[in-house]
C-alpha cells in the first residue's frame, strides 16, 4: 500500500530491528566497513552469577580474515553509540572483544 | 517449521492447515514452553495424523533435540507404530529462537553427533519456515523481544493474523524491511490459500537478511559468548518465566472467571501468554478453554468434551518480570464448589 495514496498510512516503528540497525551503522562507521561486510547483532541471555542478565554480541564477518566479535554487557535496547565505541576499542570494563574463526 | 511470537496464531493456523484433506499425511511436532502441554490438546488431530509433543523450549536445549524428535518419529514409523507421513510440521514455542533449530536441519549446519542425526539428515529436509505475525499485539512483541525479530527474519512466508481485529496497514512494508525476500500473506484475505504455505523444496538462507547469516555463524562458533563460559541454555533469560498449575477437582465457574480477570487486569503486569483448560463444577465434562495474549483475555470457549484423558484443570502462564508466587497462591486458593443443580438434586 502506497503512503502517497492512503491518507491513513503510517509507518510503524520496527523496535528491536530498528535499534539493531542503528547499532550496526555505528559499528560500520567506527570500523570503516563497506556495505558488503556482514554485521550481525545478537541479544543473548547469560545467567552466570557474575554476569549481567543480557549480553549484546556483535559479529563482523569479513570475506578476508577471521570473524570479529564484540560484546556489550547490556541488553540490545539499552546500548548506545558510546557502548559500541568502547567495545570496539576494548576499553570498557563492561565490554569485551575478540577474534574467532568460524 | 511454523513459528511466531506468543499468541500470534500458530496453533489456529496449524488447525486450519490440518483440516485440509491434502494434509492428511502430516506428522506434527509441537513444542511448548513450560512443563505442560495445552496446545497439544487443542490441535485437531485426524485419525491418520500423528503428534509428538515436546515440552521445554527446543531452542534452549541441545540443537540435536529436534533431531532426536525426528529420529524417534522416523523409527516409530519404521516399526509400524505410527501412520505413514509425507511431511512434518514443527510448531515452535512462541519464544523460540529459530537459529539452533534451523542450524540443526540445514546442510552445513550443526554437525551430526550421533547415528540418529545422520539418519535424520538423510530422511528429512527443512522445506520452509512460516511465521505468524499478530498485527494487534505484534508492535510490542517486535519492540521488546529479540526472538520475534528472529522468527520473522528466518521466515519464507509471514502470515498476518488478527487482521479482522486491527489494521494491518503499514506492516507489510515494515516486515519487508526486516526480511526483503519474504512473502507476506493475510490470513483473513479472501484469496489466502493455506495449501500454498506447504512447499516441497529446500530451505535456503541465500536470500535471507544478513542477520540470519550472522546468527547462524554465531551458532556455529564454539563459544557464542566470549567471556569464557558457554552461553546459558536458557536463551530467554531469567526474566522470562513459565509456570504450570493444576487443580484435580472441578472449580467454581465464578472463581475461574475472577482468576482470569485478575491475572489479565493490568496492562503492565508482564503477562505474555496464558492458556488453560478448566473443569468447571457446573458441568465438569465440558472444559472451559481460556487464552490471553498480554493483558487481552480472549472470549472463553466451552468444549463439548475433553480432548484427552487428562481432565484436570490446568493453566500455563508465561510472563516477563512477572511475580509468579501471588498468581500461584491465587490459583491454588480456587475452590471447587458444587453446582446449583447438584445442590438441588442432593
Amino acid at each position: 500500500m502506497s503512503k502517497f495514496l492512503n491518507p491513513f498510512y503510517y509507518e510503524r516503528p520496527a523496535g528491536v530491528p530498528a535499534h539493531a540497525a542503528k547499532l550496526k551503522s555505528w559499528v560500520r562507521v567506527a570500523l570503516r566497513l563497506d556495505k558488503k561486510t556482514v554485521i550481525s547483532v545478537n541479544d543473548l541471555a547469560c545467567n552466570q552469577p557474575h554476569c549481567p542478565p543480557r549480553v549484546t554480541v556483535i559479529l563482523v564477518l569479513q570475506k578476508d580474515g577471521p570473524a570479529r566479535k564484540f560484546e556489550i554487557h547490556k541488553a540490545l535496547l539499552d546500548t548506545n553509540e558510546q557502548d559500541v565505541l568502547l567495545a570496539i576499542s576494548g576499553q570498557s570494563t563492561a565490554a569485551s572483544s575478540g577474534e574467532t574463526r568460524n | 517449521m511454523l513459528t511466531g511470537f506468543l499468541g500470534s496464531g500458530k496453533t489456529t493456523l496449524l488447525n486450519e492447515l490440518l483440516a485440509s484433506p491434502r494434509m492428511r499425511d502430516t506428522a506434527i511436532i509441537v513444542n511448548e514452553f513450560g512443563s505442560i502441554s495445552v496446545d497439544h490438546d487443542l490441535i485437531r488431530k485426524g485419525s491418520e495424523q500423528y503428534i509428538l509433543t515436546s515440552t521445554g523450549c527446543l531452542c534452549c536445549t541441545a540443537s540435536s533435540d529436534i533431531r532426536t524428535s525426528l529420529y524417534e518419529m522416523h523409527e516409530d514409523r519404521r516399526q509400524g507404530e505410527i501412520p505413514a507421513y509425507k511431511r512434518v510440521i514443527i510448531e515452535t514455542t512462541g519464544l523460540a529462537d529459530p537459529t539452533p533449530i534451523v542450524n540443526s536441519l540445514i546442510p552445513g549446519g550443526a554437525p551430526a553427533s550421533s547415528m540418529g542425526d545422520h539418519v535424520v539428515a538423510r530422511a528429512f529436509r527443512l522445506a520452509n519456515v512460516i511465521a505468524t505475525f499478530d498485527v494487534e499485539n505484534g508492535e510490542s512483541a517486535l519492540a521488546e523481544h529479540f526472538e520475534c525479530w528472529k522468527q520473522l527474519a528466518f521466515a519464507d512466508k509471514i502470515v498476518l493474523t488478527k487482521t479482522d481485529l486491527a489494521s494491518g496497514a503499514g506492516w507489510r512494508e515494515t516486515l519487508r524491511r526486516i526480511n526483503p525476500s519474504v512473502t507476506v500473506l493475510d490470513r483473513n484475505s479472501a484469496d489466502f490459500d493455506r495449501a500454498s504455505l506447504i512447499e516441497t523444496g529446500a530451505y535456503s538462507v541465500s536470500e535471507k537478511p544478513e542477520d540470519v547469516l550472522g546468527w547462524l555463524a554465531m551458532e556455529q562458533l564454539e563459544d557464542p559468548v566470549a567471556h569464557n563460559h558457554a552461553h546459558d541454555v536458557n536463551r530467554h533469560g531469567e526474566d522470562i518465566v513459565a509456570m504450570s498449575l493444576y487443580h484435580d477437582a472441578p472449580l467454581d465457574p465464578h472463581a475461574v472467571d475472577m482468576f482470569l480477570n485478575v491475572i489479565t487486569a493490568q496492562s503492565n503486569s508482564g503477562l505474555l501468554r496464558l492458556k488453560g483448560m478448566f473443569a468447571l463444577a457446573d458441568d465438569p465434562s465440558r472444559p472451559l478453554v481460556a487464552h490471553a495474549i498480554q493483558h487481552r483475555l480472549h472470549p472463553t470457549v466451552r468444549l463439548d468434551y475433553w480432548p484427552s484423558i487428562d481432565v484436570r484443570s490446568r493453566v500455563m502462564i508465561i510472563g516477563a518480570k512477572m511475580p509468579m508466587d501471588p498468581i500461584r497462591d491465587l490459583f491454588l486458593s480456587l475452590k471447587s464448589k458444587p453446582s446449583g443443580r447438584r445442590t438441588l438434586g442432593a
